[in-house]
C-alpha cells in the first residue's frame, strides 16, 4: 500500500521543527503564531475534551466548515472528533460550498456542525431554509457572524465557535459564553475589548495583547462578545 | 542521470513494470472479491453482468469481465437504493460507516458531490499521496509551504510536516495574495499551490512587487484544475524564473503529477490500475491516441472505485519516462462532454481558449462557453476583461468575435464582463468552462 510505504519512507525523515506557523488578527495588523508540536497536542486534548461534552462520540458524524488558515484552530476539533470514534466531514468555508454542506446534511446523520458561517448559511437559508437543513443535527455551533441567522431559525441546540486571537472558543448548547482553554491563555477585557496573555508554555508567548475584539469576559470565566 | 536522492521511494518508483504489473494483479485479485462481498453497487452490477470474483483470475480477466461503472450509477444507486442516511457512498461502501475517520468529496461542478470516505489512524490518504510528487519538486525537511485554504478534501498539511517541511497555514485564496507578499519576503517558502483564478491577481501584484526576488525561494509551484494559459505559464516560468508542475486527480483514486521531465503526469500504479479505453467505450485506445482515463483503486478499502470511468481524456504512456520512473503517464486534454457542436463543427474549449488568452485585454483566460444544448447555432462566448487593460470594450467585442468565428469558422457572440465578475463564479478552484446560461 502506498500510504503504508511513504509513510514509512517518511518516517526516517526529521519532522518540521514545529507544527505550523500561522497569523492572527490582532487590533488591526496580523500576529505570527507558531504553533509547537506539544502546543498542538495540548490543543487536541482540549478539542477532545469538547467534542465529548458535545456528545461526540464513536460514529457520531460532525461537519467542519472551515479554511485551512483556520487549522490551528479547527483541527484541534477534528482530531477531538477522530479520537473519539467520530467522523469529520469537510466543507470549505465559501458560499460555494453551501451546496456540498446541504448534501453532507441531506445524505448523513449529522451530529454537530462546527464553524458555519454567515454566507453559507445565508446561501442555505435561501435556497432550502436554514431550519430544514439542519432539522436532526444535534448541536450547530456556528460563527459569531451567522448566530443571528440561525437563531432565527427555529427549535435549533445552538453554540458558537470563534477564534479569539490564537485561543479556539467554544460555546455548547446551554452554555452562558465561550468557553476557552484557561491553561493555555488568559483573556481579559479592560479596556473595553478583550486581550489575551498565555498562561501556558507555548511558542507563542504573549503578554496582553488588545485583540481589538468587543467582549467581555464573566465571572464565571465565560466570553460574552459585545461591549 | 537518474540519482536516488531524487525519489522517495526509489525502490517503487522506479521498480521494473513486471514488478508492478504482479504487484497490481496481486491487490486486484484481493480486492475483487473483497469488493463483491462487501459493496452492494458492485454486487448489483456485477451479477447483471454474470460476473462473479471466481472468473477474475488475472488483469486481463479483469479487464475482459468486470463492467465499467460511472459517477452517475453511483448517484444513480445512492438516490434509488438508500434511505436517507442508509447509504450516502452510492453503493460503494465496503466497511461499516463507524470505522469511517474523514470523509473528503468530489468538486461537485457537474452535480451533488460524491463522498470520498476515509479510514485512517495516522496521516489521512489524500495528503500522503501528494507527498511523492512534493520530493520530487525538491521539498526538503527545513523548508517550509504554504498551506492550501480549500479543505473539502480534508486537511493537507499533514505532507508537510511528515516530510520536515514546515507548513505556513495563511490565506492563500483570491485576494489574499498581497497579504503573502510579506509571508514570501519573511518565510521564504519553497512550495506553493496556484490555481486560475488567482491568475489575474498575480498580474496585478507584478506591477507593485518584484515577483521574481519575492518567488526566488520557491522550488515549485503546483497548478491544478486546468492548463496554464499560455502567456501566463510563460511570464511564470521565465519573469518569474518559477518552475510550474501540473497535477491532476487519477481518476478520483489519487493524484498524478508532473515530474521535472514535465513530458506527462505520473500515475501511482502501485495506487491504481489505470486503463485507456476508446471513447466508444470497451476496446483499448489507440497508443498514442485520445482515450478515457478509466481507474481501479488498488489500496483503498472502504470505497474502492473498480473501472472506474473518470470521464477525463487523456493521451497515455507506459514508456519509462526521463525522470526514470517507471509508471504510467498521462496527458489531459479535456472532459468527455465538453464538445459543442456549432452547424456541425465541433469545438472544444481548449481552441477557445487559445484565442482569448492571446488577446491582452483577455490574457487571463477567463471564459465560459453558454451552451443551454450541446448543439447550437451559434457559439456564445462569456469572456473575462482587465478593465485597467481595456479601453475601448466595443472594439475589444468586435476583435474577439472576429478572432474567434474567423479561427473556428463559426458564428460567435462574445459577451464581455469584468475578470473579478467571471472569477467570482469559479467554484473550488476552476472556473466551469461550460455553462447552461
Amino acid at each position: 500500500m502506498t500510504t503504508g510505504s511513504t509513510l514509512l519512507a517518511a518516517s526516517e525523515l526529521p519532522r518540521a521543527s514545529d507544527w505550523g506557523l500561522t497569523w492572527y488578527p490582532a487590533a488591526g495588523s496580523l500576529c505570527e503564531y507558531p504553533v509547537s508540536w506539544e502546543d498542538h497536542e495540548r490543543d487536541c486534548e482540549w478539542g477532545t475534551a469538547m467534542m465529548r461534552q458535545a456528545g461526540v462520540h464513536d460514529g457520531t458524524v460532525v461537519c467542519l466548515v472551515s479554511s485551512g488558515q483556520h487549522a490551528a484552530w479547527t483541527v484541534p476539533f477534528a482530531e477531538g472528533v477522530r479520537r473519539l470514534g467520530g467522523t469529520v466531514a469537510f466543507c470549505d468555508a465559501w458560499v460555494w460550498d453551501a451546496n456540498r454542506l446541504r448534501t453532507f446534511l441531506d445524505r448523513l446523520p449529522v451530529h454537530t456542525v462546527v464553524g458555519l458561517n454567515a454566507i453559507i448559511a445565508k446561501a442555505l437559508d435561501e435556497t432550502v431554509g436554514l431550519a430544514a437543513a439542519l432539522s436532526g443535527v444535534a448541536h450547530v455551533l456556528p460563527r459569531q457572524d451567522a448566530l443571528g441567522l440561525i437563531d432565527g431559525a427555529g427549535d435549533l441546540a445552538v453554540g458558537c465557535f470563534e477564534m479569539i486571537g490564537p485561543a479556539p472558543a467554544i460555546r455548547l448548547p446551554g452554555d452562558a459564553g465561550l468557553r476557552y482553554d484557561t491553561a493555555e491563555w488568559s483573556l481579559t477585557d479592560g479596556r473595553g475589548t478583550l486581550a489575551i496573555t498565555t498562561r501556558g508554555p507555548r511558542a507563542h508567548q504573549v503578554a496582553d495583547v488588545d485583540l481589538g475584539i468587543e467582549g467581555r469576559v464573566g465571572d464565571d470565566g465565560l466570553v460574552r462578545f459585545g461591549s | 542521470m537518474i540519482t536516488t536522492d531524487r525519489y522517495l521511494e526509489p525502490g517503487i518508483e522506479c521498480a521494473p513494470r513486471k514488478e508492478l504489473l504482479a504487484d497490481q494483479e496481486a491487490q486486484l485479485l484481493e480486492l475483487v472479491p473483497y469488493a463483491y462481498e462487501r459493496a452492494p453497487l458492485y454486487r448489483r452490477v456485477w451479477d447483471d453482468a454474470g460476473v462473479t470474483p471466481v472468473d477474475v483470475r488475472s488483469i486481463d480477466d479483469f479487464i475482459e469481465r468486470v463492467p465499467l461503472i460511472t459517477k452517475d450509477m453511483i448517484r444513480e444507486f445512492r438516490d434509488r437504493y438508500s434511505d436517507r442516511y442508509s447509504d450516502p457512498y452510492g453503493g460503494l461502501l465496503c466497511v461499516d460507516p463507524k470505522e469511517i475517520t474523514t470523509i473528503g468529496s468530489s468538486s461537485g461542478t457537474t452535480g451533488d458531490p460524491t463522498f470520498f470516505p476515509e479510514r485512517w489512524t495516522e496521516s489521512p490518504p489524500l495528503p500522503v499521496g501528494y507527498m511523492r510528487a512534493l520530493w520530487e519538486i525538491g521539498l526538503r525537511p527545513g523548508d517550509s509551504a504554504i498551506t492550501s485554504s480549500s479543505t473539502f478534501r480534508g486537511y493537507l498539511h499533514d505532507m508537510y510536516s511528515r516530510l520536515g517541511v514546515m507548513p505556513l497555514m495563511v490565506d492563500s485564496w483570491i485576494g489574499a495574495w498581497s497579504n503573502l507578499m510579506d509571508v514570501f519576503e519573511r518565510h521564504r517558502p519553497a512550495y506553493v499551490q496556484i490555481f486560475a483564478p488567482f491568475l489575474p491577481e498575480l498580474n496585478a501584484l507584478s506591477e507593485r512587487y518584484n515577483l521574481k526576488s519575492l518567488f526566488s525561494s520557491l522550488k515549485g509551484v503546483s497548478y491544478a484544475g486546468e492548463p496554464v494559459p499560455a502567456r501566463m505559464a510563460a511570464r511564470i516560468r521565465d519573469e518569474w524564473d518559477v518552475e510550474i508542475y501540473m497535477y491532476t486527480s487519477a481518476g478520483d483514486t489519487g493524484v498524478a503529477f508532473e515530474c521535472g521531465a514535465h513530458d506527462g503526469y505520473h500515475l501511482w500504479e502501485d495506487t491504481v490500475l489505470a486503463e485507456h479505453l476508446a471513447l466508444d467505450g470497451g476496446a483499448a485506445a489507440e497508443r498514442t491516441g485520445v482515450g478515457e482515463l478509466v481507474c481501479t483503486s488498488l489500496d483503498d478499502l472502504v470505497a474502492p472505485l473498480i473501472r472506474y470511468r473518470s470521464d477525463d481524456l487523456v493521451r497515455y504512456t507506459d514508456d519509462t519516462c526521463a525522470c526514470g520512473r517507471t509508471h504510467a503517464r498521462i496527458w489531459p486534454v479535456g472532459r468527455k462532454g465538453d464538445e459543442t457542436v456549432i452547424q456541425g463543427h465541433s469545438i472544444l474549449p481548449t481552441e477557445v481558449w487559445q484565442i482569448v488568452e492571446h488577446l491582452p485585454e483577455t490574457e487571463s483566460g477567463l471564459f465560459q462557453i453558454v451552451r443551454p444544448e450541446r448543439e447550437l447555432p451559434e457559439l456564445r462566448v462569456r469572456v473575462g476583461y482587465d478593465p485597467a487593460a481595456t479601453t475601448d470594450l466595443p472594439g475589444l467585442d468586435a476583435r474577439l468575435t472576429s478572432e474567434i468565428s474567423g479561427r473556428l469558422g463559426v458564428p460567435t457572440t462574445v459577451e464581455l464582463v469584468p475578470e473579478r465578475e467571471l472569477r467570482e463564479r469559479a467554484s473550488v478552484n476552476k472556473l466551469p468552462r461550460i455553462t447552461k446560461s
